[in-house]
């Protein structure tokens, strides 16, 4: 081994061998950084995500809470004033208290009434989304400080949960219109676009900076927002001071069921046609919000 | 007997003691390896048998080169079956069986036509080390894309690839230049088989190491 040339081969193939031993090393050494951070990043991810979705479910046990205290609020402060005001009329009975505590009686019974319909929509199961959201918004119109714009345009009826839960959403919106926009015209539009359901809401009240909502989201976009992560969708959020709000809500449309599937024939037709008229003979009725 | 071996001439002769790591490991866990790790013993066994008749004519001077012939063609099937699983779920697993057809073929016609049975196969031996390189990566990636392994130090198969990189990559110099070093002395042919002795005794411990760390019923996973 003594040639210079077989030196120089020798020499030669020591790199060689070494390069490639170090080189396949760094693959292997390489690899196992990389997949470390990799499931470190989703080990971060999922706790954000859990953090995130906790942070949601809180909001909506809160939300319950919440209207939870109302209810109880409701009752204790009107239903059961009145009744104790009737109560008193019929222990110290005079001759005009009947009247009277006849007439607190059929406000208790309404009160009693109005509760119930923002427990649980009255008209929703039976009728569908839109008659539960011309009860919701009727009252509020009928105080003449805000005018209602609505447009329906899904051809089946979605189902129930569905329904409920954009019946909610809705309910949340208008109430923080209501809570702080200080809006004068609000838009609600529903609207389906093949297998995916579209709710649209503006207003033209005083808006808000979303940037400061994001980092600090108020108890009702947090619910909101947890509603429409449940029903798998999308939300988005456009408001800026000054210049109105406005959210829209995309869906997947879950196994919609047409309004009368189910129904054929002549026995279909008329069941249909006593649906409608106990639909446009309730259609009177309205939800009590705006008394509140 | 040993006074006229040089200490690297007796690493490579003992070097064949180290294949018995991972068959003993292997005979202790063989009930709960998986099939990949079966195909891993299997090789372990079969490189026992090669290189102890390799040996024997070593030690009779008669030249063992033919046995290197059918050993690449061995040892790749083996490993490549042992891949097949383990890439199991990627694109290159469906393309595994005509890669095998095509490398049997090409081992076969070299033989036949280019490097006959008194010369190294190195061409083969190049064709198998790069092929096997290709599929250790290709098994890196799989384990990237699913992340389904998260302590790599636990999965016995991790083990056998990285041996399979660290091995075939470190040789394949020595598989390129094997022809070349019967052109100089046989003090650098020893030098350098030395050094491939040493990549072999450290690819049969980390098969060793892989077919220890098998947890037991492992094979009920399917």
């Amino acid at each position: 081994m003594d040639r210079p040339e077989e030196l120089e081969f020798a020499w030669l193939m020591l790199i060689g061998i070494s390069l490639t031993f170090l080189l396949s090393l760094a693959v292997v050494m390489f690899f196992v950084y990389y997949q470390r951070r990799l499931f470190a990043q989703r080990q971060d991810m999922e706790a954000l995500r859990q953090e995130e979705q906790e942070k949601r479910l809180k909001a909506i046990i809160s939300a319950q809470e919440q209207e939870r205290s109302r209810i109880a609020r409701d009752l204790h402060d009107e239903v059961g004033v009145m009744l104790s005001t009737v109560k008193l009329y019929l222990t110290h009975g005079k001759e005009d208290t009947s009247s009277k505590a006849q007439a607190l009686l059929d406000d208790t019974v309404n009160t009693v009434r109005r509760i119930a319909r923002n427990l649980s929509p009255q008209h929703l199961g039976q009728f569908g989304f839109e008659r539960a959201l011309d009860d919701m918004c009727e009252p509020l119109e009928q105080s003449g400080e805000l005018i209602i714009e609505r447009s329906i345009t899904i051809m089946e009826r979605l189902p129930r949960e569905q329904e409920i839960q954009l019946h909610r959403m809705v309910q949340e919106l208008l109430n923080n219109t209501l809570k702080h926009a200080r809006a004068s015209q609000v838009g609600i539009s529903l609207e389906q676009n093949g297998r995916e359901v579209c709710l649209r809401y503006e207003d033209n009240g005083r808006g808000m900076d979303l940037v400061k909502a994001e980092s600090l989201p108020s108890l009702g976009l947090r619910s909101l927002s947890g509603r429409v992560e449940v029903l798998s969708g999308t939300l988005e959020l456009q408001s800026a001071p000054g210049e109105g709000f406005q959210a829209v809500i995309t869906m997947p449309l879950m196994g919609a069921t047409s309004v009368f599937s189910g129904m054929k024939g002549l026995n279909g037709d008329m069941n249909r046609n006593a649906l409608e008229g106990e639909a446009s003979a309730s259609s009177g009725e309205g939800m009590e919000v705006s008394e509140h | 007997m040993h006074e006229s071996y040089s200490l690297e001439q007796l690493v490579i002769l003992y070097s064949i003691v180290s294949t018995l790591l991972p068959l003993f490991f292997g005979a202790l866990r063989f009930r709960s390896l998986p099939k990949e790790m079966k195909k891993i013993y299997g090789l372990s066994l079969t490189s026992f048998f090669f290189d102890l008749i390799g040996t024997a004519f070593w030690l009779l001077k008669t030249s063992n080169l033919w046995i290197g012939h059918i050993q690449t063609l061995v040892e790749f099937l083996m490993l490549s079956s042992a891949f097949r699983i383990a890439l199991s779920g990627i694109w290159l697993q469906k393309q595994m069986k005509y890669i095998v057809a095509l490398f049997v073929s090409a081992g076969i016609l070299n033989t036949v036509f280019l490097q006959d049975v008194h010369q190294y196969n190195t061409y083969i031996k190049i064709l198998e080390a790069t092929l096997l390189i290709g599929f250790s990566l290709a098994y890196f990636y799989k384990l990237a894309k699913e992340m389904k392994v998260e302590h790599l130090e636990r999965e016995p198969f991790f083990w056998v690839n990285t041996g399979v990189l660290i091995y075939f990559s470190s040789n394949l110099f020595v598989f390129t230049y094997s022809n070349y070093l019967l052109l100089y002395s046989q003090k650098l042919g020893i030098r350098i088989w030395f050094i491939h002795a040493l990549f072999f005794i450290f690819f049969n411990c980390i098969l060793a190491f892989a077919l220890w760390i098998v947890p037991k019923n492992s094979s009920l996973r399917g």
